[in-house]
């Protein structure tokens, strides 16, 4: 195994093996088969840097290193991508 | 090209406060308890669906758990690059890999004692 | 993945214990600290230790967690360190071993611990019986070692409350016939430790009501007459005068299947002997004994251990050693007369032995041959012998050929100690063969760099000792130790100056390195000593380091002795305490010879 992205949305981490010439479009193919969701609905952004990742570059040319943090949003019916939301445990910790 | 990523060689690990970590069956199975918990005939129901819960992990843990997963991975693969643990989580860390066999206090007893094999052959010198 | 097992958890160790400032990040978790598991809170405060970062208010995070605390050999552990650790709810095993700053009133703390099972306070000279007092309140203990405290005859009568003792260490301390007598309502004793004690014959009477007793020492005591004990399966009997083992009427043969009478003295051999049923026994050490007739090994065919050092043991009587060698794994001849012309005998019978010691023996060469046909051999001593590395030598040099080779052949070799024997720099090079090598021993005023850099490539090397050698600045420099060398011991190599060393030490920072100039740069570096080494010049660096070419030994202890020294004491003893259920062991004459040097 060469890498590993994380790819979060909301509550969801999918840890996705890669390797640094894959294109962003690799990626989304992965994806479509976990989350269900076709390629063109996917956008995936750094979060490090804030960048959205073009599908014909490659991971390294976006600077896409290994236990990266990918945010992962869906087209909504309006054609508008979601908001980046990545969900954080501390909303949701239990006072007990 | 790496693997192909099916749902099926994939299994989603749950924190207790219901975060969804999705990771190949490959890197889980870096954890005996989860092993025996995919492999036992019929056992668990988690099985089945293919996801487990871990009401006593924090989400924060079980990330740190999943990236050490694949860290050992590339490690087997002779990759060696050094995991990180930052002081404040090393307890809890602790915790959850003794629960998912990770670790055997045994182990690190051995270190120590190979430690003072040697040292001892030094002491008998001087005290002669 | 099993090689992933144990990984994460030492790696949270490692970082949990990395320094101050990380103990620091984690010690206020406390429900977390509450609750960790036992074992893996004694892993942690185990390592903390170790790493130096442990101190009393620290203790309070462990108390609801921690098991087992080893703090042996610890002499800051003092009044405040003991009321920490009286708050230890779970505490089942306490090590105080040489903590000399423990006193009564630090043991006040101990008292009711009722989890409490096992108490090492051995050689802790401020304990007297007033803190034996204090430990009246603790039921359950099962464990207890008391040698060389500070009890009186009083202080050992009051032991006999400690209904549940199963291990008991009285070592050095004034027992007397009337104490051991107080001493037989404790039924369940398994192992009992009296040596040095004051018992006498009459005593010694009462050991037969221990039904459950397997382990007796009763070294250096006036006990001559051992009575018949039911279970008893090692006995220490050294430096005793041994009239009779077991009684003479006893119809049943003692069960004995480990002795040691190092140093005795016996009325008649035949005798004591002749009791003891020898195809019992595995381990018998007869060493420095008055022992000169070896007709009783003839029918131990179950010997696995013999120590025969320093014995009347000769060339002509080793055949009573190979009769019976087929089980031998360990067999020590250091210091007798066996010479080259012994071997041949041994070779072929001995062929499980994996410890073989001939130090200070005057076998040479011509012995390596048949040494080399020991295929089991682990261990292997031939320090202080005539061994020159070259046989077939004669006057021309010619038809000389490396007899260091034939050791190739000891597949499995793992240490070699070749300590001041004759070999020069010429002989060295076959030793580069023993692929499996993991300590090697070299010493000789007559080894230079060439040697050095011979054994460099001994791949599965852990220890290298090259002491009092030849070796320059530029030959250290240029050796290139393997990846799995963690200590070079190279004491007494004159020539080596302090750049040279800091500058290897600084390229190989894993690397633990053993010379005097280094000891002298730790001294430095400390404040206190500013002063003093700024007005040192280097003729008196020299002038020191010629002192203690000549008197090794003394100046280690002296100059860096507080860590070094103190480590390696405490680890012997944890080591030796890990071997309890092998009490025979537990001399420390009997430790191993890998980790053991002379």
């Amino acid at each position: 195994m060469a890498m590993y992205i994380r790819v979060k949305r909301e509550k969801t981490t999918y840890f996705i093996q890669c390797d640094p010439t894959e294109k962003t479009s690799d990626i989304k193919q992965k994806l479509q088969a976990l989350t269900d969701q076709p390629t063109d609905k996917q956008r995936l952004t750094l979060v490090s840097s804030n960048e959205i990742l073009v599908d014909s570059k490659t991971l390294a040319e976006q600077k896409v290193e290994n236990d990266a943090v990918v945010a992962l949003t869906f087209r909504k019916d309006d054609d508008d991508f979601e908001e980046v939301n990545i969900a954080r445990p501390e909303d949701f910790t239990s006072f007990s | 090209m790496e693997g192909t990523t099916k749902k099926a060689e994939m299994v989603k690990l749950i924190s207790a406060e219901g975060f969804e970590f999705v990771i190949d069956k490959q890197a889980a199975m870096v954890s005996q308890t989860i092993r025996n918990m995919l492999t036992s005939p019929g056992g668990f129901s988690e099985t089945q669906q293919g996801q487990v819960t871990f009401p006593e992990i924090s989400t924060h843990i079980l990330e740190k758990i999943c990236q050490y997963f694949y860290w050992s991975l590339q490690f087997a693969s002779g990759k060696e690059t050094e995991f990180h643990i930052e002081p404040e989580i090393t307890l809890d860390l602790m915790m959850a890999a003794n629960y998912l066999h990770l670790g055997r206090a045994q182990s690190i007893a051995q270190d120590y004692k190979l430690r003072a094999r040697e040292q001892c052959g030094f002491f008998g010198k001087a005290s002669k | 993945m099993a090689m992933d097992r144990g990984r994460l958890v030492r790696m949270c160790i490692e970082s949990a214990s990395a320094d101050a400032g990380s103990v620091e990040r984690w010690r206020r978790q406390r429900r977390t600290l509450e609750r960790l598991p036992a074992h893996l809170a004694d892993a942690l405060l185990r390592s903390l230790r170790h790493r130096r970062l442990l101190f009393p208010s620290l203790l309070e995070v462990f108390q609801h967690s921690v098991e087992v605390v080893e703090l042996n050999g610890e002499s800051s552990v003092d009044a405040e360190w003991m009321v920490y650790l009286g708050a230890f709810r779970h505490l089942r095993c306490l090590n105080l071993a040489d903590c000399r700053s423990v006193n009564n009133s630090a043991l006040w703390a101990v008292t009711g611990m009722s989890c409490l099972k096992e108490l090492d306070l051995s050689r802790c000279s401020r304990i007297t019986d007033d803190g034996i007092n204090h430990l009246l309140s603790i039921p359950n203990l099962e464990k207890l070692f008391i040698s060389e405290t500070g009890l009186t005859t009083d202080g050992a009568m009051l032991i006999c409350s400690f209904k549940n003792l199963t291990m008991l260490d009285m070592g050095g301390l004034p027992v007397t016939d009337k104490a051991l007598f107080s001493l037989q309502i404790l039924t369940r004793l398994e192992y009992l430790d009296l040596w040095g004690s004051k018992i006498s014959d009459d005593g010694a009477t009462i050991l037969k009501m221990f039904p459950r007793l397997s382990f007796l020492n009763l070294a250096w005591t006036n006990v001559t007459k051992v009575p018949y004990i039911p279970s008893i399966a090692s006995l220490n009997m050294s430096n005793c005068v041994i009239h009779s083992i077991s009684p003479r009427d006893a119809s049943k043969h003692a069960p004995l299947s480990k002795l040691l009478v190092h140093g005795a003295t016996f009325a008649d051999i035949g005798e004591v002997f002749s009791k003891l049923e020898g195809s019992y026994m595995t381990f018998l050490d007869i060493s420095h004994s008055s022992i000169h007739s070896f007709c009783f090994l003839d029918n131990m065919k179950e010997l696995q251990h013999l120590d025969l050092s320093a014995c009347a043991i000769t060339d002509d009587l080793v055949g009573h050693v190979a009769h019976i060698g087929g089980n031998l794994r360990f067999l020590n001849l250091n210091n007798t007369k066996i010479t080259s012309l012994g071997l041949p005998v041994l070779a072929g019978s001995v062929n499980n032995l994996q410890t073989l010691l001939l130090s200070h023996t005057s076998i040479d060469d011509t012995a390596l041959s048949y040494i080399s046909m020991l295929p089991s051999l682990l261990v292997l001593d031939l320090s202080h012998t005539n061994v020159k590395g070259f046989t077939g030598w004669n006057r021309e040099g010619l038809d000389k050929t490396h007899s260091l080779s034939l050791l190739q052949n000891l597949i499995h070799l793992e240490s070699l100690n070749l300590e001041d024997t004759l070999l020069r720099d010429d002989a060295i090079q076959p030793l580069s063969l023993l692929r499996e090598l993991k300590y090697l021993y070299l010493k000789s005023d007559f080894l230079s760099d060439i040697s050095l850099h011979a054994v460099s490539s001994l791949p599965k090397l852990e220890f290298l000792g090259f002491r009092g050698g030849v070796i320059t600045d530029y030959g250290l420099l240029f050796y290139i130790p393997k990846s799995m060398l963690s200590t070079l011991d190279v004491r007494g190599c004159w020539l080596l100056t302090n750049d040279a060393l800091s500058s290897f030490c600084k390229m190989h920072p894993r690397l633990e390195v053993r010379h005097e100039q280094i000891q002298m740069l730790n001294v430095d570096q400390s404040p206190n000593h500013n002063a003093a080494t700024s007005s040192a010049s280097p003729l008196k660096f020299r002038q020191k380091r010629e002192k203690m070419v000549h008197s090794p030994g003394r100046y280690p202890n002296v100059i860096y002795a507080d860590e070094r020294i103190k480590y390696s004491r405490e680890e012997l003893f944890e080591l030796q305490l890990s071997q309890l259920a092998d009490p025979s062991l537990c001399h420390p004459d009997k430790l191993p010879q890998l980790l053991r040097r002379d």
